[in-house]
């Protein structure tokens, strides 16, 4: 197999002692990174760029490239101890991943973290490495109108992962679709709900308001109850998954790899997009759908693998085409372009040393991050020993200076408390954040798809269906529906019949 | 500080009732501010096609979770677990705007230390010494996180640091 | 005879080194003269109103470089992102402080776009006070190799949207150069196109690459990979003369037949207004320097921007800035954009 001697070649590169050193040190930031409530890859790159001006190409990429990899496994860790996300692409963790937290499986969880993250980061090299060309000629097809249909669908997957009232995650989904078009409009420069502000024109920081939903409102619901006996934390059981938990984390460790890598490929979806998309299928799957958010270990092991296995798929296109994914793609671009490389479909045969060696630090990288957070479980549950009067002030802090030093802009602090004090009035009023995040997220593009294909069509409608891989999608989107309707037809009508025979029932 | 009078047992249905109602005025808001930006234009969708929905939507689910909720006859149940615990709270924001107004003109490092102070004597009463000391400590370690491991450039006060 | 040849040419290469080194020397002890006193003591801040990884950030970074190493002081950089520039442009405007030790980097016609249309009375160009220019990129339309419009000039396509309007499709990012470029052709020639809008250049790249618009508008050195594999294929630049990189396109003037379609980003480097004198002078003094060494006109070049071409100090920067400003203004009171 020509990869395959490729990759070997790729191996060659970076089995020295300076790439080694750069892959861990990348490794150990982007894991702190993702540890961090707040500061995320993006802005860590942002940080560390100049570091790497004196040191070469290839060892420039395998440090950058490790420190957005390692934030996916880093992430999960506060995700899981402490119910606050440490970056975007964690927040789901947090839902199944904190309440197994509390029933003392801290230490599985972390462990099928870590194992999802390094098993979905190295299929996808795999991927990576044996199917780009295939890959990017597909990624390239998806234009305006198949991303409408990918975004419809990601809108449809929502329902699935409604655990509550439908009604309020209706709401909290459309809430979240107009908190998204605070700004700038990007399809004619329009600003909407700006009222003047300057610091709105760019809208709301994700990461601020992601802080403030899950990081602040959690710290205001335990200050509630902290005088009921702590926070309820159970005595840790055992630092491994054990075996009935890594049976059942399996499959959905394998579905989450390859729908993070699907999604990781196309340019704007990502490992934010595909961990809420895996937890929504896992959900669906599940033959226990009523269990998750009170600890199902799938629900941890297929979102941490879709966000790992994302971050190879956003790798293609920069590697093959220099086609940027996301931001954090656009900026390995540009260090490259610092040091002198050309990316571009030339970057294969005119630099081979970077391409397969950037491919090969990949899988090194995954096993250092295993070999590396595997003992750190051990420590983190330490923290959970601490008491939590002494340990909100600190995770308070840190979340406050992480979202801070995103843009370096004390609006985003205000941002972040003022959606913390909405996010806990929510979650105390019974509404569900992560519909409203996942709508956040997706509301743009969504929009921005919408209207350039109408745009393109000459606002023709025809365009959504004569389009193959659109059309497909979207009959998709249809059919998830019905099968919704259904389910909730058949559950409606058995609910009604059970509740013939009770007197009372209280409002959902 | 024990539990609230009983008036506020039925806390949690009028504040369900409030915030229904809250909706619906936003999900109108919306709405009209929407229609202000084009709805519709040469190009297709506007700039407030999208907001105008989705305040119908907010509008419209609001109304029907206010009529759900009227209807209901839930036990009383209270808004607030405790008074204690909303102080708790109310303490816990006033350290965060506290620390969203000192940061820029203190510098971070006296603005944290600050703050941390006060949430570390907010759920017991500790002694100042010992809540200081940790204060600084844990700010100093952020510091060194942050400023020098990370490079960030935190705010730096009237003390230069 | 080889020998001497050898000689000859390792002479003149260490004639060039030696040269090379003085200059640096030259400029170096120029500056060291220059220095006021207590300053710098803290790093300098290179402020980028757009995202790391992009055109503006990469000149930036570049630029930082060589600063840093004529002055032997410390330069980062740092981006201030969000509602594509106005909030770092507000920053830089009316918060920046004007000790010396915030510069911007910033291009025309954004900058000028920002004022006057976004800013609001908020603040004015005054407010930043030029040290110098840096370098210049003009946009370009650019198709594939490979799809329908592959043989065609810029010519070609302009007639062919005439004749068919709504036919041709052209990527663009909206409200900006980009959009006034398109708009600005099919006021000269009749054309109507279909301008998709998308959030800056690279992603109109991929569309174009995809086969989604038949047109995209960009700089050279977002599509460059694509150039050098042959996938790609500039049709006309949009400045006032051809490009030295792309030799064979010709200027939308050219082939058109007009006279005011240049639109080109304007990158140059300011100062919040009241910074004292003896720092200015410093600041302009180091980032002539800096424009002056080869070696960053080559990295430049190697991006494909244009630079080495003119040496703009302060105040000639200021005037041309000025005279951009005005024909700017007067732009966009034609289109109906302000003065409404």
């Amino acid at each position: 197999m020509d990869a395959f001697h490729h990759l070997i070649s790729g191996f060659a590169v970076i089995l020295t002692p300076a790439n080694l050193y750069y892959c861990l040190l990348g490794s150990l930031v982007g894991t702190l990174v993702g540890v961090l409530p707040g500061i995320g890859p993006l802005a860590a790159l942002s940080l560390l760029l100049p570091v790497t001006f004196n040191i070469p190409a290839t060892s420039s990429m395998v440090m950058l490239s490790a420190i957005f990899y390692g934030a996916m496994y880093g992430g999960s860790t506060t995700s899981i101890l402490v119910n606050i996300p440490g970056e975007a692409a964690s927040v789901v963790t947090c839902l199944d991943g904190h309440q197994m937290a509390k029933a003392g499986r801290a230490g599985a969880a972390l462990g099928i973290a870590a194992f999802g993250s390094f098993i979905a980061g190295t299929l996808s090299t795999v991927g990576l490495n044996v199917f780009s060309p295939v890959l990017v000629t597909a990624a390239l097809s998806f234009g305006p109108p198949e991303y409408f249909a990918l975004m419809t669908l990601g809108f449809v997957v929502t329902m699935f992962m409604v655990s509550g009232s439908m009604l309020k995650a209706v709401l909290m989904i459309a809430l979240g679709i107009v908190v998204s078009t605070v700004g700038m409009d990007v399809v004619n420069g329009v600003e909407r709900f700006t009222f003047g502000s300057v610091n709105l024109t760019g809208g709301f920081d994700l990461v601020a308001v992601i802080m403030g939903t899950f990081g602040v409102s959690e710290i205001l619901m335990n200050m509630e109850q902290l005088a009921r006996g702590e926070v309820v934390r159970a005595k840790l059981r055992g630092l491994l998954p054990t075996l009935a938990e890594w049976r059942s984390a399996a499959l959905p460790i394998l579905r989450g790899s390859g729908l993070g890598f699907a999604l990781g490929i196309l340019p704007g979806a990502g490992p934010v997009t595909a961990s809420f998309v895996s937890y929504a299928l896992e959900r669906k799957i599940s033959r226990h759908p009523e269990r998750f958010g009170t600890g199902v270990i799938e629900g941890v092991a297929g979102p941490e693998a879709a966000n790992n296995a994302a971050v190879a798929g956003a790798m293609i296109p920069m590697l093959s085409l220099g086609l940027p994914s996301n931001a954090v793609t656009a900026l390995l671009l540009g260090a490259l372009i610092i040091h002198g490389v050309q990316p571009g479909p030339l970057l294969m045969t005119q630099h081979p040393d970077i391409f397969w060696g950037v491919i090969a630090s990949l899988y090194l990288g995954n096993v250092l991050l295993l070999v590396l957070n595997l003992p750190l479980i051990g420590i983190w549950v330490q923290f959970l020993r601490i008491p939590y009067r002494i340990l909100f002030p600190l995770i308070l802090l840190l979340t406050v200076v992480g979202t801070y030093a995103a843009n370096l802009n004390i609006f985003d602090v205000w941002v972040m408390i003022g959606f913390g004090v909405l996010g806990y009035l929510l979650v105390k009023l019974g509404y569900e954040l992560g519909p409203f995040i996942l709508a956040l997220v997706l509301g743009p593009m969504f929009e921005q798809a919408l209207r350039q294909s109408l745009i393109m069509s000459s606002r023709s409608m025809l365009i959504f269906v004569t389009r193959p891989i659109t059309a497909a999608i979207l009959a998709l989107c249809v059919a998830a529906v019905i099968l919704f309707l259904r389910a909730e037809w058949a559950r409606h009508r058995r609910a009604v019949a059970a509740a013939g025979d009770v007197t009372e029932r209280e409002s959902p | 500080m024990g539990p609230l009078p009983s008036c506020y047992n039925r806390g949690m249905r009028a504040a369900s009732l409030i915030s229904d109602a809250a909706w619906v005025l936003l999900g109108l808001a919306v709405c009209i501010y929407a229609m202000r930006l084009r709805l519709w234009d040469a190009a297709g969708p506007g700039s407030g096609f999208l907001p105008f929905l989705a305040g119908l939507v907010i509008a419209g689910t609001g109304l029907g979770l206010l009529a759900r909720e009227w209807a209901a006859r839930p036990a009383g149940r209270p808004f607030w677990s405790d008074a204690a615990g909303r102080t708790r709270v109310a303490l816990v924001i006033v350290a965060l705007v506290a620390m969203a107004l000192l940061m820029p003109r203190l510098g971070f490092l006296l603005a944290a230390v600050l703050v941390m102070t006060f949430l570390l004597g907010l759920t017991e009463r500790r002694h100042l010494g010992s809540s200081v000391a940790l204060a600084v400590a844990s700010s100093v370690f952020i510091y060194w996180l942050f400023a020098l491991l990370l490079q960030v450039r935190l705010p730096q006060g009237l003390l230069g640091f | 005879m080889t020998t001497i040849r050898s000689l000859v040419a390792a002479l003149i290469l260490l004639l060039a080194l030696a040269g090379a080194a003085a200059a640096q020397g030259d400029a170096r002890a120029r500056l060291q003269a220059l220095k006021p006193k207590d300053y710098p003591t803290q790093p300098i801040e290179f402020v980028v109103v757009y995202p790391a990884g992009g055109g503006m950030d990469v000149t930036a970074r570049l630029l930082a470089k060589y600063v840093e190493k004529y002055i032997d002081h410390r330069v980062i950089v740092a981006n201030r992102t969000g509602g594509a520039g106005l909030i770092g442009h507000t920053y830089l405007a009316t918060q920046a402080k004007n000790d010396g030790y915030t510069v911007g980097i910033l291009v025309n016609p954004f900058w000028a776009e920002d004022e006057l249309v976004r800013a609001k009375g908020k603040w004015t160009i005054k407010d930043m006070t030029p040290l110098g220019f840096i370098n210049y990129d003009p946009l370009t339309w650019v198709v594939t190799t490979d799809g329908a419009l592959k043989d065609r000039s810029v010519k070609d396509i302009v007639t062919l949207a005439r004749e068919k309007p709504g036919t041709v499709k052209i990527a663009i990012a909206p409200d900006g150069a980009f959009q006034f470029l398109a708009e600005a052709v099919e006021a000269a020639t009749g054309a109507k196109l279909v301008k998709v809008p998308f959030q800056g250049g690279a992603p109109g790249i991929t569309a174009l690459v995809g086969n989604h618009v038949d047109v995209a508008t960009g700089f050279l050195a977002e599509y460059r990979g694509h150039l050098d594999a042959g996938k790609v294929r500039p049709v006309a630049v949009a400045g006032a003369e051809r490009s030295a990189f792309l030799p064979q396109t010709p200027t939308f003037n050219e082939a058109l037949g007009v006279k005011d379609l240049v639109w080109t980003a304007w990158r140059f480097a300011a100062v919040p207004k009241g910074v004292p004198d003896d720092r200015l002078r410093y600041l302009e003094a180091a980032i002539d320097a800096a424009m002056h060494d080869r070696e960053l006109v080559e990295e430049y070049r190697k991006l494909g921007v244009i630079a080495g071409s003119q040496y703009l100090k302060g105040k000639e920067t200021a005037a041309e800035i000025e005279r951009f400003h005005q024909a700017h203004k007067e732009f966009l009171t034609k289109t109906g954009r302000i003065g409404r």
